[in-house]
């Protein structure tokens, strides 16, 4: 027997922090913040802020263990953070990486110098970390990486090499790097993961324009940048098992069925009135997208519940793929629903122009942390495995 | 928030599953088509052994998990009893079973089976008499329909309508799950081009997509039970539920049907009987356009519960 009934219902301690944060949200963010994805500082100035009012209220790194930080705070209480924060243009910005899996990372793999010098930092609020991982010949396929760490034979390392899409390296201080220190092996030997300050000598950001917006897209060049044996994270050479803990850590994603939601509430207010000919279709496709939103933060409680209980096969990948396909099904009813005016981005838009930006990002949700594409291949393994048997 | 299933529930799932497999499965169910009477020979008795039709959904959280895993349990085999109808009733008020229709329907599945068969109008909220007029008429799509006539009113049991969509909605997915786990298998064992079905990029795309569906209706309807366990479901939360039953059955039929090619659709094959035995079940009262209407009505009236609710359309404009 169970100790709880089934129930899909926020406990006390969840229903009370979620009241907390959206109080936070509305005292502290500023009217019109849209995260920080604008152009120049301003945006992750905003973001640092609210992480050091978070880490006040010890709530920045809840999920963390008291040792390092944290409150242990639980998988519910995690996950409202995470929706509510996404919901609410992730007022973390660059900051949510350092916390959901760079500090976590360093706890399992780092020595007690890089215990020291990084997990307060973050813990405070005051840590900014970009994600060196994608090079151009290394996308879904990220053991091809190819950017080079080769031995000086003074202890130290040359990092020559290139990264691409990473965001926020223009607002990063770290970079979570991936380097191949061995070809002679298997593709997922001989990586090894550097902790490497961006403002180090060689290293070169340039930003690439996108429709997604500033800070999205980046490219980091490596130019024999030196960095030391005491910023190797883990094993030399046996990378790939950090990035396998990362990609864990990672497997949920960040909650985009809460901003979905949010989205479809705001838009109830601006559905055509019923003289209107296209009244009844929009309402239709609006209720509709009603119920996938549920469906898709439920399939995302369940991936959550798998970490304690038995896996659903492919549960995890499923969550998302339902949840990506999600984010762009909203964004085109929004446009849909708002017309002309969802276009716009001035002063004359609806709903703070959030419709044109969420709609520019959804381009992105089947392609970011691993394509749709990908995530059907790992859903259709699980299941192959499971007819196998 | 606790996601999982009571453990007396899946006990009582596990043991509906071994009686029906005991009995052939699916194949009890082509017996039962090409011999309507071996419902009562042979699927009555396992029913009463079983205690199923006993199961009252109304009486908590173990019992109606277990009529909905139990119903899941018959759905897998598409059990030709109108299991869903029965346990939706309240035979302590004379209603022996429960019928969803939108007016006057002509056929109803299975009602020659049970006495006190009562019609639930969901449009208008009557609710009637349903007796039958003729013999079941067995056809492809419809294979136990009876044809039948509204009677006197009557009082409808109470949570009649989303009682019947949420077991309605189990015994769906119990059939998609067989379904589903039939494609997965015969994209491994099919050979094509020197190499397994299942290795091909637009078969693995189709898996992936019929589980998505499946997933998507086993977390709704798993969720929508819990509210109506604690008495908080809304109309709009059973007619969410049921185009989700529409939509995922359509997906996952459709999808098992492409990785089945040409064996899929011979009535030898398991994912015939299971879709031709499940169309009845999706287009009565309704279909998707109707339901998504009556969801958007439901949506407009009451709201809907998410993170960031709607609020009622009248709340909203206040």
């Amino acid at each position: 027997m169970i100790a709880q009934p089934m129930s899909f219902v926020d406990g006390e301690a969840v229903r009370e922090l979620r009241l907390k944060l959206r109080r936070m949200i509305d005292e502290d963010l500023p009217a019109g913040f849209h995260g920080a994805f604008v152009s120049g500082h301003a945006g992750q100035d905003v973001a640092d802020e609210f992480c050091r009012r978070l880490a006040e209220e010890n709530l920045l790194t809840m999920s963390w263990p008291h040792e390092f930080g944290g409150t242990d705070a639980s998988i519910w209480e995690q996950t409202a953070l995470r929706e509510e924060m996404w919901a609410h243009h992730e007022p973390r910005g660059a900051q949510y990486m350092g916390l959901n899996w760079v500090g976590p990372a360093i706890m399992r793999f780092g020595t007690p110098d890089q215990l020291d010098a990084h997990l307060t930092a973050i813990t405070s609020g005051d840590a900014v970390w970009c994600q060196g991982f994608s090079e151009p010949d290394a996308g879904s396929d990220l053991a091809s990486l190819r950017l080079r760490a080769e031995p000086t034979g003074d202890g130290e390392w040359r990092l020559s090499g290139q990264k691409i899409w990473t965001s926020y390296a223009s607002l990063a201080q770290w970079c979570f790097l991936t380097a191949r220190t061995d070809s002679s092996g298997s593709k997922h030997h001989g990586i090894t993961v550097f902790l490497v300050p961006m403002d180090r000598p060689g290293v070169t950001v340039r930003e690439i324009d996108s429709m997604l917006g500033p800070h999205h897209l980046n490219e980091v060049f490596f130019d024999d940048v030196v960095a030391t044996e005491a910023e190797i994270l883990g094993e030399l050479d046996r990378g790939w098992d950090v990035i396998r803990y990362v990609l864990a850590h990672e497997r949920i994603g960040i909650a985009r069925y809460a901003r979905s939601e949010r989205i479809l509430s705001l838009l109830a207010g601006y559905l055509p009135t019923a003289d209107r000919p296209e009244a009844d279709a929009l309402r239709a496709a609006h209720s509709r997208l009603l119920v996938k939103a549920r469906i898709a933060r439920l399939m995302n409680y369940r991936a959550i519940a798998s970490t304690t209980t038995s896996e659903v096969p492919g549960g995890v990948s499923g969550a998302r793929l339902t949840t990506t396909l999600l984010d762009q099904e909203v964004a085109e009813l929004a446009l849909e629903i708002l017309g002309e005016e969802g276009l716009y981005s001035d002063d004359l838009a609806p709903l703070e122009a959030w419709v044109e930006s969420a709609w520019r990002y959804a381009r992105s949700a089947t392609i970011a942390s691993g394509t749709s594409e990908v995530q059907r291949l790992l859903i259709a393994r699980a299941m192959i495995a499971e007819g196998s048997r | 928030m606790n996601p999982d299933w009571p453990a007396d529930a899946i006990a009582f799932e596990e043991s509906v599953s071994a009686a029906l497999a005991a009995r052939g499965g699916i194949e009890l169910t082509r017996a039962c088509e090409a011999d309507p009477s071996r419902r009562e020979s042979e699927l009555l008795p396992l029913i009463d052994s079983l205690g199923l039709a006993e199961v009252d959904f109304r009486a908590g959280e173990i019992e109606a998990a277990a009529a909905a895993l139990g119903a899941k349990a018959a759905g897998a085999v598409v059990a030709p009893w109108p299991l869903v109808a029965q346990l939706a009733a309240a035979p302590a008020t004379g209603v022996g079973a429960v019928y969803l229709v939108d007016g006057a329907p002509r056929r109803a599945a299975h009602l020659d089976l049970l006495a006190g068969a009562v019609a639930v109008d969901v449009r208008e909220g009557t609710c009637r008499a349903l007796e039958p007029v003729g013999p079941l008429t067995r056809m492809p799509l419809d294979p136990f329909g009876v044809p039948c006539r509204l009677g006197a009113e009557v009082e409808a049991p109470v949570d009649a309508v989303s009682g019947h969509v949420v077991l309605t909605a189990f015994y769906v997915l119990g059939a998609l799950e067989t379904a589903v786990s039939l494609a997965a298998a015969y994209s491994v064992e099919r050979h094509q081009f020197d190499r397994p079905i299942s290795s091909f990029g637009a078969i693995q795309w189709r898996l992936a997509d019929l589980s998505g569906a499946r997933s998507a209706l086993a977390e709704l309807a798993a969720f929508t039970l819990a509210r109506l366990i604690e008495g908080s479901v809304t109309m709009a939360d059973v007619w969410a539920l049921r185009l989700t039953t529409i939509e995922s059955a359509e997906s996952v039929l459709a999808n098992s049907h492409q990785v089945l090619g040409a064996i899929g659709l011979c009535e030898e094959h398991d994912v015939t009987v299971i879709d031709r035995n499940l169309q009845g079940m999706l287009r009565r009262p309704f279909g998707r356009a109707a339901t998504n209407a009556a969801l958007a009505e439901r949506v407009a009236a009451e709201g809907f519960d998410l993170l960031y609710p709607v609020e009622p359309r009248a709340a909203s404009a206040a």
